[in-house]
């Protein structure tokens, strides 16, 4: 393993990864060393503001007026939709009982009360801790309500599959079910490779009209998995199809991307 | 607009946004679209594109507002950064297109002559040449404190979105020096930075 790059070495740095012209091999240099070190990552941000500002000194270019209106107003109807449709699923943890952690507290508890009322900062310790299991707990119980809601929308009897899949060497799949009574989607992927750097996936609802709504984006888990839930209400005759495109990180107002997973929805009478 | 104008600063704006707020989300477009805007353009030199880079970086700038970070700059350093790799995206994907080869770099050094020479519409547009050097032209004043060679190697990874080796070989220069240059450079243009951070304007 090669040594950590000194001070003096990554300053030499900082003006090229403000210019974002690093090499990969310098940048995990200068990450790692950036963890570390205030005076350099102030100076960073100092180079950084430095060149914004150059922006500043050139002559503005403003948009039509009428356009940078309908910008606005497009940009805003998308942040509406976007903070009350989608939700995307976090990647499920290690599942556990509540009962378990239930029980702890109730012994922690126990124990307090019966080691000594004397003892405060001990007390005063465990009841962090009970605190901390509470929290916990609470947490657990959010991840069994959303395991519970994913079984729902995957077997329920409204619910109306889509697959899709690719043609690229590592075969790339997915399946979306769509819960058509309570409008929940839930998207299951496989075999993705990982996005390039600084790009994400999207996924897409794709409507007769040819109207494209983002269920979100999403990244694979190492193996390659990913889920993603969506609700949307949308009507039963309107999907065409599902497909998933590569997005710069942060996702697209619409697809920027030719779709590398698309899955047609039979027609439904 | 069609809000009253806030004096929140941009970093409050940016915290608003992360907790869902579409209104904080218009208050930083109004604030700060022309300034992107003209970064776009001054990227790319075609107004359309500008106009789909401003839109794709407040998208941007509304899904990742929570991982916003002020001690990596200022919000519109911020803005800028998205903006940036937002446009040369786009300016990439139409070097592989073989659409504009390097023209809209903005490069007004001399060695990229030979790399704009292949470009197929380049000599049959003499408004977009005119457009282009009248850009290039507003760079160069824009960073006319730095000496030629320093310009140079902000022009080419800056506007141009080279990286160090790309320029190396642009300019014949050792990598050695293109990073020298860069330092210099950088060290110039923020010296006069550390008294004026935006917040509020």
């Amino acid at each position: 393993m090669s040594e950590p790059a000194s001070h003096d070495a990554v300053r030499e740095l900082l003006a090229l990864d403000a210019l974002d012209a690093l090499s990969t091999l310098e940048r995990r240099d200068l990450d790692v060393h950036l963890t570390t070190c205030d005076e350099c990552r102030r100076e960073l941000a100092h180079m950084r503001d430095g060149l914004a500002s150059i922006v500043k000194s050139l002559p503005a270019r403003a948009m039509a007026p009428e356009r940078q209106t309908a910008m606005r107003a497009r940009l805003l109807s998308h942040a509406i939709d976007d903070r009350t449709r989608v939700t995307p699923i976090r990647a499920p943890s290690r599942p556990s009982s509540t009962r378990w952690l239930a029980a702890a507290a109730f012994l922690i508890a126990a124990g307090a009360i019966t080691y000594g009322v004397g003892q405060r900062g001990a007390v005063a310790q465990l009841a962090s801790r009970i605190a901390a299991l509470r929290d916990s707990a609470s947490t657990m119980q959010r991840r069994l309500a959303d395991q519970q809601s994913v079984l729902n929308a995957l077997t329920g009897p409204g619910v109306r599959v889509i697959d899709a899949s690719a043609s690229s060497a590592r075969q790339p799949y997915a399946r979306m079910f769509w819960d058509q009574p309570t409008n929940h989607w839930t998207f299951v992927a496989y075999n993705l490779p990982a996005p390039a750097p600084g790009h994400t996936y999207q996924l897409w609802l794709v409507t007769r009209d040819q109207k494209k709504v983002s269920a979100g984006t999403f990244e694979p888990q190492p193996n390659g998995s990913a889920m993603v839930r969506a609700t949307y209400a949308l009507a039963h005759d309107s999907l065409a199809a599902i497909a998933v495109t590569n997005e710069p990180a942060g996702g697209s107002p619409q697809p920027t991307t030719t779709p590398f997973l698309v899955g047609a929805a039979a027609k439904t009478d | 607009m069609f809000v009253p104008p806030t004096a929140d600063s941009d970093a409050t704006l940016v915290a608003r946004m992360a907790s869902g707020d579409e209104h904080a989300l218009g208050a930083l477009y109004d604030r700060w679209a022309t300034i992107v805007h003209t970064l776009a353009y001054y990227l790319l030199g075609q107004a359309d594109d500008a106009e789909d880079t401003v839109e794709e970086t407040f998208w941007q700038a509304w899904r990742e507002a929570g991982k916003y970070d002020a001690s990596r700059g200022a919000v519109s350093t911020w803005l800028s950064t998205i903006a940036r790799s937002r446009a040369l995206d786009r300016q990439r994907a139409r070097r592989r297109r073989h659409e504009e080869p390097l023209e809209s770099s903005a490069s007004t050094s001399a060695e990229d002559s030979s790399a704009r020479a292949d470009s197929p519409t380049r000599a049959a547009d003499p408004h977009r040449e005119a457009e282009h050097a009248e850009r290039a032209r507003d760079i160069a004043a824009a960073l006319s404190k730095l000496p030629a060679e320093q310009r140079e190697v902000i022009e080419l990874a800056y506007f141009g979105g080279l990286s160090q080796s790309e320029i190396a070989a642009r300019t014949s220069l050792p990598l050695g020096t293109v990073k020298t240059r860069a330092r210099l450079a950088l060290e110039k243009l923020r010296a006069p930075l550390s008294q004026h951070r935006e917040g509020s304007q």
